[in-house]
C-alpha cells in the first residue's frame, strides 16, 4: 500500500495503517533515537513518545511536505525535549555498540570493529549542532533544505555544519590510525 | 594546491552536498562535472565524504525487535481516541465554515444557558437568606406567644378557683413582688376581721 494511502487511512482513525506505516521507519527512527538516548531504556522511551505525537499530530500532516521530513521533525523536538528533560549528555555508549555484529559499507568491505568504535567516538565528539545536522542526514535521508526547516537554520548554515562534521570525522579517524 | 585551487575547492565545498543531491541548476551541475574531471582536489572532497558517510552507514544500527514496536504501537493508538480524530478532521474539512458558523450559534445557546442558570441560582441565593432571617424572626415570635399563653393558662386556674380578685391583681399587674404584698395585704385583713368576730 502507497504511504499516500496509509497516512489517509491513519487520519481516519486505522490503526493498523499506522502500524504499517511506522514500520517503514522504525529502524532509521530507532537508529536516530539511539544516538541522543544512548541505551535502549532512553530510547525506546523517546521513540514511544514520538509514535504518540505523530499518531496524535497526524491530522494536521500537510500532504505537500515529505513525511519523513515531518516525522524526524517530530523525532528531533522529542529527542531534544528528552535530553533536556534528563539532563542525558548527547554521547553514545559506546560499549552497547560494540557487543553488535559489523555489516558490509557500500564499497563490500568490512569495517572492524575498532573503527565502528573510532568513528562513534568522532561523531560523539562533534558539535551539538553539527551532530544533529550529520544524524538527521544520515539515519533520515533527509535534503539539506529539509533539515534547514527542521532545525530552523538558513540552508547555507546548515551545509556549513555538515562539511564541519564530516572534516572532523575524517581528521579524528586519521589521528587514530596515524597514532597505531 | 595554488590560490585559484584552493577558491574553487572552498566553493566545491559549499556546493557540494547540493550537488551530490542533484538539486543544483542544471548549468552549475555540469560545471562542477567538468572541473570533477581536471581537479583531483575536488575529487579528494567527494572521496572524504563518501569515506565518512559509507563508514557511518557500515555501523549496524540498534534494532527495535518487533513484538516491543508492537506493543508501543498499540499503546499509542490507544492513547487517542477516533472521536478525538474526527473532531479534528471537520476543521480540515472544506465545510469548516458551516461547522464554524455551528459551533458559534452552539456557544451563543450555552452562553445563554448558562447566563440564565446563573442568574436564577442568584435569586435562590436572596430566597434562602430571607428564609433564614425569617425563621430567626419566628423564633423570637414563638417566645413572646409562648409567655403569653402561659399568662392565660395562669388567669383561667385563677378564675377557676373563684379567685377573682388575685385575678383582677394578676390581669393588671404583672410585678410578682406588687402581687404578692397584696396578697399579703388581703390575708392580713382577713385576720383582723376574723380576730374582731373572735370573742375571747
Amino acid at each position: 500500500m502507497l504511504e499516500k494511502e496509509l497516512i489517509i487511512k491513519c487520519k481516519n482513525g486505522d490503526g493498523e495503517a499506522f502500524r504499517y506505516l511506522m514500520l517503514n521507519y522504525k529502524n532509521k527512527l530507532f537508529g536516530y533515537l539511539w544516538r541522543f538516548g544512548k541505551d535502549q531504556f532512553h530510547t525506546e522511551e523517546m521513540f514511544q513518545e514520538t509514535l504518540i505525537k505523530v499518531w496524535k499530530g497526524i491530522s494536521n500532516y500537510n500532504d505537500k511536505n515529505k513525511f519523513s521530513s515531518w516525522l524526524f521533525t517530530i523525532a528531533h523536538n522529542v529527542a531534544i525535549d528528552y535530553i533536556r528533560k534528563k539532563n542525558l549528555i548527547l554521547s553514545v555508549n559506546i560499549d552497547t555498540l560494540k557487543s553488535n555484529p559489523t555489516q558490509n559499507i557500500h564499497d563490500d568491505k568490512f569495517i572492524q570493529k575498532e573503527t565502528v568504535n573510532l568513528i562513534i567516538e568522532a561523531v560523539d565528539i562533534l558539535s551539538e549542532k553539527q551532530k544533529r545536522v550529520f544524524l538527521l542526514r544520515q539515519h533520515g535521508e533527509l535534503s539539506f533544505k529539509e533539515i534547514a526547516k527542521i532545525t530552523n537554520e538558513p540552508l547555507n548554515t546548515v551545509l556549513s555544519h555538515m562539511n564541519y562534521a564530516i572534516k572532523k570525522i575524517r581528521k579524528q579517524l586519521e589521528v587514530k590510525y596515524e597514532l597505531r | 594546491m595554488n590560490y585559484d585551487e584552493k577558491n574553487i575547492v572552498e566553493k566545491f565545498e559549499q556546493e557540494v552536498w547540493l550537488y551530490l543531491d542533484q538539486s543544483l541548476p542544471e548549468k552549475r551541475m555540469k560545471y562542477w562535472d567538468k572541473k570533477l574531471e581536471e581537479n583531483n582536489y575536488l575529487k579528494n572532497v567527494i572521496n572524504n565524504i563518501k569515506y565518512v558517510t559509507n563508514s557511518y552507514n557500515g555501523i549496524q544500527q540498534p534494532i527495535l525487535n518487533d513484538e516491543r514496536f508492537n506493543s508501543m504501537v498499540d499503546k499509542t493508538i490507544k492513547s487517542k481516541t477516533l472521536f478525538n480524530n474526527k473532531i479534528k478532521q471537520y476543521f480540515i474539512k472544506e465545510e469548516r465554515k458551516i461547522y464554524q458558523g455551528k459551533l458559534a450559534f452552539l456557544f451563543t445557546l450555552l452562553i445563554m444557558v448558562f447566563s440564565f442558570i446563573i442568574i436564577n441560582n442568584k435569586k435562590n441565593f436572596i430566597k434562602k437568606n430571607i428564609t433564614v432571617k425569617t425563621s430567626i424572626y419566628m423564633d423570637w415570635n414563638a417566645n413572646s406567644i409562648d409567655k403569653k399563653i402561659n399568662k392565660i393558662n395562669t388567669r383561667i386556674k385563677l378564675v377557676r378557683n373563684e379567685d377573682f380578685r388575685n385575678y383582677y391583681y394578676n390581669r393588671i399587674i404583672d410585678n410578682q413582688w406588687k402581687k404578692n404584698t397584696i396578697e399579703i395585704g388581703s390575708k392580713i385583713r382577713k385576720i383582723k376581721i376574723n380576730l374582731e368576730n373572735y370573742k375571747f
